[in-house]
């Protein structure tokens, strides 16, 4: 017993817990199915402490499905979950597009190993545009950034707020830039692309 | 524009002490040396209404040295004590009521972005049933600049004790930009840098003579702050 509970001084766990506001944003005009791979819905992030200070485990899967659910019950008129490309295709009425949100790299430094003397966390999501049909749109990378200080407060206190802070940040990079992206607008939005000057 | 100094406070340990007579040394003994410097910039004549409020934010980390989460709390505590205590709205609260338009990627860089801000939809709406009137963001740090001294301790069958002088110095150094979202405009700058020497002094027993400086900038700047809301007087 003993040895578990020094063993369980030398990890460190961080579950995200706090709830993800929804955009205040115009929604477009998109009826949209969600796509959650279970990648994405279990993501588990784990650094041995040859790395980091010691080991340790971020659970990001939950804090991903609440947060892609609000922003995109916010960013479009519409949005269903389904399981599945084919299931999608098969919608009637038909969706105007399927979004599915995936995590490609997670990366933290902690404030011994960082000149702003900071927790810092790195997110970079993927974002695959699918046309009804499952033809891939686009994929769009998304890369999101939080710090946070420690304050007196624990390490893995300061880690969830700077997770929180980088999911907030890839949240509001695609409220805002969405409906930018070049393939979005001429293959989802259907707008004429605007010849350069 | 109104430019108004007030500097430079020094608060010396040595010339508190006489003072205080017998009893307050050693509640003394925690305070190291610090002098304060004060100023305000006015650009346009401030004031609250009843129901306004105002909203004390970090400075985007993506543009500069955003003020401690800590410090923001301890200003925004600040504004709200007092005679002319004013209500400020959580950072929070705003910041979850108005997302993604304040976060440290997508905040306005200055106040000449207000208009184009406000006019998207629902943003000045949201603004305005939280009744806040001022945005004031907040950038700066508190530093070690300097430091030396040595000190030692040991302990033996006899007992123990420690020998020696060490000693720093902080520069607590921050500023608050007053945005007014009524007008549009930026209604001017608060800025507090205080400087510090602590020491722990040891002959046998450690003294430690603490200037907190972080605090000293905080009380300053959140009096000047919540006057310089309060204070409908024009610009001079």
């Amino acid at each position: 017993m003993i040895l578990a509970l020094l063993g369980s001084g030398c990890a460190a766990s961080v579950a995200i817990e706090r709830p993800f506001p929804p955009p205040l944003i115009e929604p477009l005009p998109l009826r949209v199915g969600v796509l959650y791979a279970d990648s994405l819905a279990n993501y588990v992030y784990h650094e041995e402490a040859a790395t980091a200070d010691r080991d340790w485990t971020v659970q990001l899967g939950p804090a991903n499905v609440r947060l892609f659910d609000a922003l995109f019950a916010s960013l479009f008129r519409e949005t269903k979950r389904v399981s599945t490309l084919e299931a999608a295709a098969q919608e009637v009425p038909p969706f105007d597009g399927v979004i599915s949100p995936s995590v490609d790299a997670f990366e933290f430094s902690l404030p011994g190993q960082a000149a702003t003397g900071q927790v810092g966390v790195w997110i970079r999501y993927n974002l695959d545009v699918y046309a009804r049909d499952g033809q891939l749109i686009v994929r769009w990378p998304v890369t999101a950034y939080g710090q946070s200080g420690t304050d007196g407060a624990s390490d893995e206190e300061s880690m969830e707020r700077a997770i929180v802070l980088a999911m907030r940040d890839a949240a509001a990079t695609i409220a805002v830039d969405f409906a930018r992206q070049p393939k979005v607008r001429e293959s989802l939005l259907h707008e004429t692309p605007t010849a350069s000057p | 524009m109104k430019l108004r100094r007030r500097l430079p406070d020094t608060l010396p340990m040595t010339r508190r002490l006489p003072i205080l007579g017998m009893g307050a040394p050693l509640i003394l003994l925690a305070t190291g040396c610090m002098t304060s410097r004060v100023e305000e910039s006015k650009n346009v004549a401030t004031g609250l209404a009843a129901g306004e409020s105002v909203v004390i934010l970090a400075a985007s980390y993506h543009r500069g040295k955003a003020a401690e989460d800590d410090f923001v709390a301890c200003v925004s505590d600040q504004v709200r004590k007092g005679d002319s205590a004013v209500a400020v709205v959580p950072e929070r609260q705003f910041t979850d009521a108005l997302f993604p338009w304040f976060e440290p990627r997508t905040a306005p860089q200055s106040a000449e972005a207000l208009p184009e801000l406000l006019a998207r939809p629902g943003v000045a709406d949201r603004i305005e049933q939280h009744g806040i009137r001022y945005i004031v963001w907040l950038d700066g740090t508190t530093e070690r600049t300097n430091g030396g001294g040595s000190l030692s301790c040991a302990i033996g069958p006899g007992g123990g004790g420690c020998f020696g002088l060490t000693w720093w110095e902080d520069d607590a150094s921050y500023d608050a930009a007053v945005w007014d979202l009524k007008q549009k405009s930026d209604a001017g700058t608060v800025s507090a840098d205080v400087h510090g020497t602590s020491m722990i002094p040891a002959l046998l027993i450690p003294v430690p003579l603490i200037a907190r400086t972080q605090s000293a900038a905080c009380k300053d700047l959140g009096r000047e702050l919540r006057e310089f809301l309060t204070d409908a007087g024009p610009p001079t």
